[in-house]
């Protein structure tokens, strides 16, 4: 059951940006609430329902991200700007455009332009199919954190949400992961 | 030797930008001296990447299985019909007609977009002539013909979106001689693409029409197509509104005494310098 969306734009960009568990409602409700998108999606791009539906939900993802790292100001609605990456997002589609690409701004929208390029350049080109199977090899409890770490829940959200004392041992626990986690990808071959 | 997890710990601070600017230099300087730390870096950076991924499989399942057990349509919508950007482009031209009749002569001035809409007028059409057997190297004139044979379909049926695709396989490649008319006719295809969205009401992330005067100031000046590029070129400045830059375009136009549109352009001049 969806819960009922807050009655303004800043309100759902504070409510998305706050996390947690009401990040999570309200995420739902604003995805239900234009869903209808989707069946009003330019016709000349031939998409199948399914595939208009993916596209919906690629550009919504794309919205919460940009919300959350403010990279959405405010300049249009949350509406409009919806709407407008739904539209590109279709064209992906109809051009088979949707790979497995990384999408480096999104993963480090902190680090300067000169520091995101010196990282790709050690990095080189990377299979993300294979980099995520190591994921599915870690314990359950670290996929958890971890998945809520990639949603970008602050470790004092993730502390709520996963039942740890306090944010500092969630924390604490998501770096053990993340050792794990590049123990298991060290014992691979990594760079092209 | 550094903890592994103070490891961690060290560069998930680099990478998430919590550095100030001179530990971050230094941080970098560190590993470009140190293979080890280098790959470090590397490791955890490809970790960070796999798990924002694997996050974002996780949530994209969560919303489609929640779009499943949405009744369908969610809003009594009905879908558009195929034909409505020529629809609006042509209801947008009737109007302009019509006001243009009903309009005594020397009253209110056309805006903008008006007089961008009158001096379009007839999109020129992409035609293209085969030349088979003429040239030394057939299979060359081949390949060009067939990319021209798509671009022209794709153009001519207002398919811009494929137009573009087809255009801009084109630019740039050896195969194909003629890249001023690759140029003129992909930036015409940028421009009719931003006025369907115009006429849609749509909104779009790329400047379509920016694109298309960009490209079009490519066109070298003396080939066939510089003077139509120059002209549409001009055009576009208009469509955004930008009187200031228009005038100018239009002016260098008229200046050329066997421009083909220098009476238009002079004509479209004092139309805007009375606004």
């Amino acid at each position: 059951m969806t819960h009922p969306l807050p009655s303004s734009d800043a309100d759902i960009i504070a409510a998305i940006r706050a996390g947690g568990a009401n990040r999570t409602r309200c995420e739902n409700a604003l995805y239900t609430e234009y869903a209808y998108l989707v069946w009003r999606r330019p016709r000349k791009y031939k998409l199948s329902d399914d595939e208009a539906r993916d596209a919906y939900t690629e550009a919504f993802l794309a919205v919460v991200d940009h919300i959350v790292t403010e990279r959405f100001r405010g300049e249009s609605s949350i509406k409009t700007y919806l709407s407008r990456i739904f539209r590109n997002k279709c064209v992906d589609q109809h051009r088979k455009n949707t790979t497995n690409q990384v999408a480096w701004t999104e993963t480090f929208p902190d680090l300067p332009d000169t520091s995101r390029d010196f990282v790709r350049q050690l990095v080189g080109k990377e299979s993300l199919e294979v980099l995520k199977q190591h994921i599915a090899r870690l314990g359950e409890r670290c996929q958890e954190i971890l998945m809520l770490a990639g949603q970008g829940y602050k470790p004092a959200e993730i502390a709520e949400q996963l039942g740890f004392k306090t944010a500092h041992s969630a924390s604490s626990q998501r770096y053990k992961c993340l050792t794990k986690l590049k123990a298991l990808i060290a014992g691979r071959e990594i760079f092209s | 030797m550094e903890d592994r997890d103070d490891l961690t710990i060290r560069i998930d601070r680099y990478l998430k930008g919590e550095m100030a600017t001179a530990e971050r230099e230094a941080f970098e300087a560190e590993c470009k001296a140190d293979t080890a730390l280098a790959q470090s870096l590397a490791i955890q950076a490809q970790a960070e990447i796999a798990v924002r991924a694997y996050a974002q499989d996780i949530r994209r399942a969560e919303l489609t299985a929640q779009f499943d057990t949405l009744p369908q349509p969610v809003a009594n919508i009905r879908p558009l019909p195929r034909m409505w950007p020529a629809i609006a482009v042509a209801a947008a031209v009737i109007i302009l007609f019509v006001t243009f009749l009903l309009l005594p002569p020397g009253s209110q001035a056309l805006d903008n977009q008006q007089l961008y809409a009158q001096s379009i007028g007839e999109r020129p059409a992409l035609t293209f002539v085969r030349t088979i057997g003429e040239s030394a190297d057939t299979s060359a004139a081949a390949v060009e013909a067939a990319a021209w044979a798509l671009a022209a379909q794709a153009y001519n049926d207002r398919d811009y979106d494929a137009a573009i695709q087809a255009l801009q396989k084109m630019l740039n490649d050896p195969a194909i001689d003629s890249q001023p008319k690759v140029q003129f006719y992909l930036g015409l295809s940028y421009l009719w693409m931003q006025d369907s969205l115009d006429a849609a009401g749509m909104d779009s992330e790329v400047n379509y029409r920016r694109l298309g005067r960009e490209t079009l100031a490519l066109v070298d000046s003396r080939s066939s197509f510089g003077e139509k590029a120059s002209w549409y070129g001009a055009l576009s400045l208009l469509a955004n509104d930008n009187v200031s830059q228009a005038i100018p375009a239009l002016e260098a136009i008229a200046a050329q005494p066997l421009h083909y549109r220098r009476n238009q352009a002079m004509k479209l001049i004092e139309q805007l310098k009375l606004e």
